[in-house]
């Protein structure tokens, strides 16, 4: 089996700052109101509780993106990432409704999708993504997903706290660890 | 149409007014699309640009950043980790305040109404030759007390702030504001009880056991470092937060502590109360680090040997049962006063302090503060014992009240009573920088001839003072690094004396709330478009700022605009130095070159850095002190003591039927006070609306819905903002947002107190009285 990259999401060191947003948005020079990677907030009243989950493309294994893209836009390559090739990108939006994660932006301006590319060439060049790399908590990691998994098998727990979509069909490689 | 639909109404005008800003403004912009510049194909950033070094200068942490610069356009920033910060998501949104569409390029002339906004552009030689004239009518009819110079935080360099004040230095004198609106009181308390301010304890955050967040909310204004907090969490520490609001910190801790705004130091006496009967105190420390043994009279006089000799402090001898000198060796002084003495009025200063907490039992601090007695008890002890517990003061939101000074007094006897400082882990956590290691001088010789003693202007009472000519008439104000307009408390005061003064000049970056009330505005540079130096009281580095591109239009360092001006009134030369130069000046005598900054910044050391190491304090005696004599001269009592804020549901019970909310002011994530208030990525993704956060019940009451618009107000004024209904506040306690701007529906601090906090010249924004209602939909 070929490596598969994935994100761990370490909720219990996140405290919301959005810094891993803010280095998305920065590094790929992304328009107006084009988001690769979004930060959720959750809050309870009793006990009162706050938690984040900074979210953006899972990299799946069946990527709902790659199988309804009409024009074939996406790859997925060997690492893992599923990258589009913007080019190709006709702007039907039928991976954005396909994608349970809600990964792929449309940017009305330009009237085409674009999402997370794992910063595959950054990784190419021995670097991070910028997200982890910005991260002042470290609470993001990009790793080989078999290892990520050890520790942190199932999305479970977060699936039945913070209704994380994980839709087993199209097999999302993203580990979260839980707040305390 | 009613008083609420003429509010309503005045506000949606002025909303216009702003909305027509643009138009009337000639202000160039013509940069504002975001994707102008592509990113190589197939690259990242990494490889393809040129980078510089800089650091974030507003008042934060002042991270090392690293700009990457592409066919002369910043493009992306990074942050630094061979530092001991990563920077957050404002120092990265720097790209969009170059390239903001309020960015100023040219000086502007006022030609419309005063705060309309309406101006038309200039060159910089009319600029200075207006600025002359009215410096030198004014120097004439007013004298130099007729100037105002008002700088602040928006820039901490080392040389613009430091060539302001020294350009007025020159001109023999200004009126200046004294106190600060952050932390004036931290200095009030710190500097005489330990001798010195800007002392963190950042370095060893990871080591501490047991932490008390108090009024303070890491997780925003300490970010780059939270990751500390959360690495002592994970070796098991605790961490507490006391807070009127379940703040981010709050919801990372393992225990929030919501308090009544103002009770703060009653809540600190309480604890005290407990380890003083429960015996966790530090005797050893105390004997050998602190003026606890040294003996007072009933009113809190040192007692002296010799009255000509104010170092000669009494203390009694435990093995010769007499009193004798403090450092007559050989001695044990005793820590309490024996009853023979007692008898006659004489007491140690560990006794007036015990006495002051003796009556703060749990119930009593309770009562006072809504903590539960048993909580009080758990704090009280896990802080006492949980060896090494430290402090997160970090100029807290809990000094910001009007006896802020007691308030961090309170902070430093509680670390005092259990020896928890100058240990690693240990401590009161201020803001702190590199000049806690290394003095930084001046980059400008001081003037040849001192200049005129003037009265200042306590910083809160800028808006009142100037209206009421008081001390005296100002007839020509100086503002830069600072937007007095979002950040100034009693904000409509503000606004009638920036118009009521005949001459203002703003010099900023952006056309900010603040500049629309100037006369003129100077365009002055942001970090990366001109050289400087940082070397200062919030991060450890010194870092050498660089130029990575250049400024837009005609903008200009605020220390190239003084040395032009210091042409014009004959002090040139000492003004108009290479950069170069003046940075030499300032690193005269720390040992760091600036061949060493060029290569990176630089931390003076030592690492860790542990302030008052080994009980070693920065006052005279090198001993810590509880008992104040300059708080006595004040009027007040030399050792901590409570008292009820005035502007408070029990100081003021007739206001309180007006006004029975008590507000309180929070920082946010998308902004550094007012800076980054109009950046356009970072309002992608933080909250782009004022929002007041409102406890169920008090909503109820006022038919109040969450999300609804609501107007908080009290006799200084009104703040429009949506209403956050949640039980992460405190009942009876709003929360309203720092730093929105005039443009955008106006800041909180129009309703927040201007009193001045009694014994630093403080802030007292979290003493505030005001009531809210629901905005009325227009029909």
């Amino acid at each position: 089996m070929s490596k598969q990259l994935g994100f761990l999401i370490d909720m219990s060191l996140c405290y919301g700052c959005t810094t891993c947003v803010m280095a998305c948005k920065s590094e790929k020079n992304l328009p107006a109101g084009v988001l690769w990677r979004r930060v959720q907030t959750f809050e309870q009243e009793k006990p009162p509780a706050v938690a984040w989950l900074s979210v953006s493309c899972h990299h799946c294994d069946n990527p709902a993106c790659l199988s309804v893209c009409p024009v074939k836009a996406y790859e997925k390559r060997d690492n893992g990432a599923v990258v589009q090739n913007h080019d190709k990108c006709i702007g039907c939006q039928a991976c954005v409704r396909a994608c349970p994660y809600g990964a792929p932006v449309f940017d009305p301006k330009t009237e085409k999708v674009s999402k997370c590319d794992l910063c595959v060439e950054r990784l190419a060049e021995g670097l991070q993504p910028r997200c982890v790399a910005a991260c002042p908590a470290g609470a993001l990691k990009v790793g080989d997903i078999s290892e990520l998994r050890q520790k942190n098998k199932s999305l479970r727990p977060v699936i039945d706290r913070y209704h994380f979509p994980a839709d087993s069909k199209t097999g999302p490689n993203v580990v979260v660890v839980m707040p305390k | 149409m009613g008083k609420q639909g003429k509010l309503d109404e005045r506000r949606r005008s002025l909303l216009k007014g702003m909305g027509a800003l643009g138009v009337l403004a000639p202000v160039s912009v013509g940069m504002a699309a975001d994707s102008e510049v592509k990113i190589p194909e197939g690259k990242s950033f990494a490889g393809e640009m040129k980078t510089f070094r800089s650091s974030c200068a507003m008042e934060c942490l002042h991270c090392n950043l690293k700009a990457y610069v592409h066919k002369g356009k910043l493009v992306k920033v990074e942050g630094c980790p061979d530092t001991d910060a990563n920077g957050c998501l404002r120092g990265l949104s720097r790209p969009r305040w170059v390239d903001d569409p309020l960015r100023l390029t040219h000086p502007l002339l006022r030609v419309g109404e005063k705060g309309k906004g309406v101006f038309k552009k200039i060159t910089w030689r009319e600029a200075f030759d207006v600025i002359e004239t009215k410096i030198r009518e004014t120097l004439k009819t007013h004298g130099n007390k007729g100037l105002c110079v008002i700088s602040n935080s928006g820039n901490m360099d080392s040389i613009q702030n430091a060539m302001g004040g020294a350009f007025f230095n020159y001109l023999g004198g200004a009126t200046m504001k004294v106190g600060s609106l952050c932390c004036s009181a931290v200095t009030a308390a710190m500097q005489p009880m330990v001798g010195f301010r800007y002392t963190d304890t950042r370095d060893t955050i990871r080591d501490s056991r047991y932490i008390l967040c108090w009024g303070n909310n890491p997780a925003v204004t300490m970010q780059a470092f939270y990751k500390d907090y959360n690495e002592a969490q994970r070796k098991g520490a605790q961490i507490v937060v006391i807070d009127p609001r379940f703040s981010e910190t709050a919801a990372k801790a393992n225990r929030w502590v919501p308090i009544l705004p103002g009770t703060d130091i009653a809540l600190a006496l309480g604890m005290m109360n407990q380890i003083f009967h429960r015996n966790w105190l530090d005797k050893p420390f105390l004997r050998a680090h602190t003026d606890a043994p040294r003996l007072v009279d009933k009113d809190g006089k040192l007692q002296l040997q010799n009255t000509n000799d104010p170092e000669s402090w009494l203390v009694y001898d435990e093995k010769t049962r007499k009193i004798v000198r403090h450092d007559q060796a050989g001695i044990r002084p005793a820590l309490f006063a024996v009853k023979s003495l007692r008898s006659k009025g004489i007491m140690t200063v560990l006794d007036r302090v015990r006495d002051e907490a003796s009556s703060w039992t749990a119930k009593k601090t309770q009562a006072v503060t809504d903590v539960p007695a048993k909580t009080v008890e758990r704090l009280a002890k896990d802080y006492a014992t949980s060896k090494a517990s430290m402090i997160i003061q970090n100029m807290s939101g809990a000094q910001r009240t009007e006896f802020g000074t007691y308030v961090v007094a309170s902070q430093f006897y509680l670390a005092l009573l259990t020896g928890n400082i100058g240990k690693p882990g240990a401590g009161v956590c201020d803001a702190g920088g590199a000049t806690q290691m290394v003095k930084i001088n001046s980059p400008v010789a001081p003037p040849p001839n001192p200049p005129q003693k003037i009265p200042p202007i306590p910083v809160s009472k800028v808006g009142e003072w100037i209206l009421a000519d008081q001390p005296h008439p100002i007839n020509f104000m100086w503002i830069m690094t600072a937007s007095l307009m979002t950040q100034w408390p009693n904000t409509n005061a503000v606004k009638k004396a920036l118009t009521k003064v005949p001459f203002v000049v703003v010099a900023d970056n952006l056309m900010t709330s603040t500049a629309l009330w100037a006369d003129l505005v100077l365009p002055v540079t942001t970090i990366f478009e001109s050289d400087s130096l940082m070397a200062g009281t919030r991060s450890h580095y010194i870092q050498l700022m660089q130029k990575a591109i250049e400024p837009p239009g005609e903008a200009k360092p605020d220390s190239w605009i003084f040395a032009q001006l210091a042409h014009r009134f004959g002090f040139g030369a000492a003004f108009d130095q290479p950069m170069e130069k003046m940075i030499e000046r300032c690193l005269a005598g720390t040992n760091v070159t600036v061949d060493q900054l060029k290569k990176g910044p630089v931390n003076p050391g030592p690492t860790p850095f542990i302030p008052f190491k080994d009980g070693i304090f920065r006052t005279p005696d090198k001993k810590a002190h509880f008992l104040v004599p300059a708080w006595q001269k004040q009027s007040f009592s030399p050792t901590v003591t409570y008292r009820e804020v005035r502007e408070s549901p029990w100081g003021s019970p007739e206001l309180a039927k007006k006004y029975p909310l008590m507000a309180v002011q929070r920082k946010l994530v998308r902004n550094i006070h007012s800076s980054f208030g109009s950046n356009r990525w970072i309002a992608e993704m933080q909250p782009n609306e004022p929002c007041v956060i409102i406890h169920p019940t008090d909503a109820k009451s006022r038919g109040i819905e969450n999300g609804d618009w609501t107007i908080a107000f009290n006799d200084r004024g009104e703040h429009r903002a949506r209403a956050k209904v949640t039980e992460h506040i405190k009942e009876g306690v709003i929360c309203l947002d720092n730093g929105w701007w005039e443009q955008q529906g106006g800041s909180s601090s129009y309703v927040t107190n201007d009193q001045v906090e009694v014994l630093g010249n403080g802030h007292c924004c979290n003493s505030t009285l005001v009531e809210i209602r629901k905005e009325k939909v227009s029909s």
